[in-house]
């Protein structure tokens, strides 16, 4: 029996493989990061506090389930909000998808492809792309910092608008610094090496969101390009369950098939409507041809400069048509009772939140669904097809290929691996 | 002149958002200046454990389970300084709700495996071992992570902001929300540290940084009563981050 641990990924967890006389006897993935119950957290609160709580559910995805939880309440308490408080909401998740895929990419996962301990020894061997990262990272943070009011945790969206808009001059400066890492992190991104596992874990199914636009809010739910499923009628295909010890509940689609979701089934059901230099740098990747979970690293690529051209393209369209003040936009509503459901696409995939008030704003039950979550049986699907396979071919340290195909799916869990050999 | 030996730091994660590690990783470019100053052995969203015992060790995140209280324990006996970052680790923070609820919480949310878990209500750090340091925050501020550790690094531990968050907001020059727009703000009971981040955007402060050291809350708790809100409301706006230091 042997213990290795799965550093550079979010949270604790375990893969626990057995093997007998060098044949896969079972493997399976435990997500050990303890409980905290935030579904009963928010039970008997005001409308008002949830954002606050929920958005502690994680860092790295904060801003998507501030935004998120603050579209389920007004949709339960029938809140229109006007386009400048939704364009600056997607601004801020803009800022929340390039902090994650930078760090992500650059600074955990990039490590693997140039056979790397980790982005301390990459940055000795090439500075340049460790810096890149930190970069783009920082942009990420200074969106979501100036928009959102702090790089973790953001204060200003709120049930009905948002509380306080950021200066102009920032906004413009923001625009600048995404215009100049364009051009910089597609040369750097399209001389990455590919990785010998790749064609090891095909992608199956896989969901996302997917509307007129490429965008993280907005649209169906869309599996595998082609089925479309209204957001309120999620739990009519998908359901789950928490098996123990892990903490986290699986998913699985029409009681039976395991799913990707993430940057590559955004990109595999959406690539058509990718423009400019995301759209060209998707088609040269290939990777909708390879579907590789692998892919993944690859799709958060392209979607990184996906993101620099919309943040210039939704700051103009922000400062065109304003007198610009720093005074917040919060509409008129009058609490109800209500039910309310929102998605969103969150940098690790689909992210859904329920709620239901009663007729003085106090929540009644909430539901939240997470994109780790969601991966979870998927990612046991791949680890089990790629270690018999490795097994096969005589492979005897499987704990590094298996180790660089959970990071793949970017979870949001630390994992320990625990190989077991009987 | 021989090259002087770097503390060794390391960097723990208990039950958590992973926030306030991610808030030191935000420092960006200047993370890589860390580790030349300081010999980071663990910092597990980064690189993979070198299995080296710290001298400091900064902890984040709320105690809920045996494992975590006995790693804790054990880390003690090894540091010179132990640090408890963010607010889970010092007071057990926004998940340290509903103790009496929390069996049937977890019977309603995993139905078919909450007789198998080991979860407990989240503790904060000195509940179980003495803490030499809190650096409060929701998360922590990254500036003042970086002023404690240059504290820590010459053998002296740091003095935390004693007056509330409200000095900060009147700097600044804000309108104050409490007192020309009648919102429930905090700020007059929180210690200061994050620059009025909530109030400088139209949003009263949530009390993340817990209480100073001479902190009026009755004397709030009147004002509040004065605005209108109901006992209710009162005991909801204190007991997002307050509840456990009462
Ligand atoms: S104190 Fe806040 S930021 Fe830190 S782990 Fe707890 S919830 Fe996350
Ligand atoms: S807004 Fe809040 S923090 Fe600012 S001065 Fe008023 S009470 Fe104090």
């Amino acid at each position: 029996m042997r213990e290795a641990l799965i550093a550079r990924v979010e949270g604790h967890g375990r893969i626990e493989v057995k093997v007998k006389k060098g044949k896969l006897q079972s493997i399976k993935l435990d997500i050990l990061t303890p409980p905290r119950l935030f579904e009963k957290l928010i039970v008997g609160r005001h409308f008002s506090e949830v954002p606050t709580i929920v958005s502690r559910i994680c860092s790295i995805c904060s801003a998507s389930h501030r935004v998120v939880s603050v579209m389920a309440l007004e949709d339960a308490l029938g809140i229109k909000v006007p386009e400048e408080v939704e364009l600056m909401r997607r601004l801020l998740l803009h800022g929340g998808v390039l902090e994650s895929h930078a760090l992500h990419l650059f600074l955990l996962a990039l490590p693997d492809y140039y056979r790397k301990a980790s982005f301390v020894e990459l940055s000795k061997d090439a500075p340049e792309l460790v810096t890149l990262g930190f970069r783009l990272k920082g942009l990420g943070n200074r969106i979501q910092e100036t928009v959102g009011g702090r790089a973790i945790h953001q204060i200003t969206p709120v049930v009905g608008g948002m509380s306080a808009f950021p200066p102009a001059g920032e906004l413009e400066s923001i625009a600048g610094e995404a215009e100049v890492l364009m051009e910089r992190t597609y040369l750097t991104l399209k001389d990455v090496p590919s990785l010998e596992l790749t064609p090891l874990a095909q992608v199956e199914n896989w969901v996302s969101l997917s509307g007129r636009e490429y965008e993280y809010t907005g649209g169906d739910i869309l599996i595998n390009g082609r089925e479309r499923l209204r957001v309120e009628d999620f739990s009519r295909r998908f359901h789950e369950s928490s098996l123990p010890p892990s903490y986290v509940k699986h998913t699985l689609l029409d009681n039976e098939k395991t799913f990707m979701v993430g940057a590559l089934a955004r990109v595999l059901n959406n690539r058509s409507k990718l423009k400019g230099r995301a759209g060209s740098f998707c088609r040269e990747l290939g990777l909708t041809r390879q579907k590789s979970t692998f892919m993944n690293n690859l799709a958060q690529a392209v979607e990184l400069l996906f993101c620099l051209e919309r943040v210039s393209w939704i700051v103009e369209k922000l400062l065109k048509n304003r007198e610009w003040s720093e005074e917040g936009i919060v509409v008129d509503f009058t609490p109800r009772a209500g039910r309310g459901v929102a998605a969103i696409e969150a940098p690790r995939g689909l992210l859904l939140h329920r709620y239901s008030l009663d007729d003085r704003g106090y929540v009644l039950d909430g539901d939240i669904v997470t994109p780790t979550a969601l991966n979870l049986s998927e990612m046991e699907r791949t680890l089990r097809d790629m270690a018999g396979h490795l097994l096969r071919e005589g492979v005897r340290e499987l704990t590094p290929s298996l180790e660089m195909l959970v990071r793949a799916f970017d979870p949001c869990i630390s994992c320990s691996v625990h190989l077991l050999e009987v | 002149m021989r090259e002087k030996k770097k503390t060794k730091v390391g960097f723990y994660s208990l039950t958590s958002c992973s926030g306030d590690i991610l808030e030191i990783t935000n420092m960006e470019e200047d993370l890589l200046k860390l580790f030349e100053i300081v010999d980071v052995v663990d910092l597990n969203v980064a690189m993979a454990s070198t299995g080296v015992r710290p001298e400091i060790a900064f902890v984040e995140g709320a105690i809920t389970q045996p494992e975590e209280a006995r790693f804790l324990r054990k880390l003690r006996k090894e540091v010179k300084y132990l640090v408890a970052m963010g607010s889970c680790a010092c007071t057990g923070g926004v998940i340290a709700r509903g103790p009496k609820q929390r069996r049937a919480w977890l019977r309603d949310v995993y139905p078919e495996s909450w007789e198998e878990f080991r979860s407990g209500f989240p503790r904060p750090l000195r509940d179980v071992i003495q803490v030499d340091l809190e650096i409060p925050g929701c998360p922590i501020e990254r500036r003042y992570f970086l002023h404690c550790i240059a504290y820590l690094l010459k053998g002296v531990l740091p003095e935390v902001p004693n007056y509330p968050v409200c000095m900060e907001c009147k700097m600044k020059g804000n309108e104050c929300l409490l007192r020309y727009r009648g919102m429930p703000c905090l700020g007059p009971i929180t210690r200061a540290g994050c620059g009025a981040r909530q109030p400088s955007r139209g949003r009263p402060c949530d009390g993340c940084f817990g209480p100073y050291a001479d902190a009026n809350l009755d004397s709030l708790v009147e004002i509040f009563r004065g605005l209108g809100l109901s006992e209710r409301e009162i005991k909801n706006r204190l007991d997002l981050f307050w509840e456990r230091r009462r």
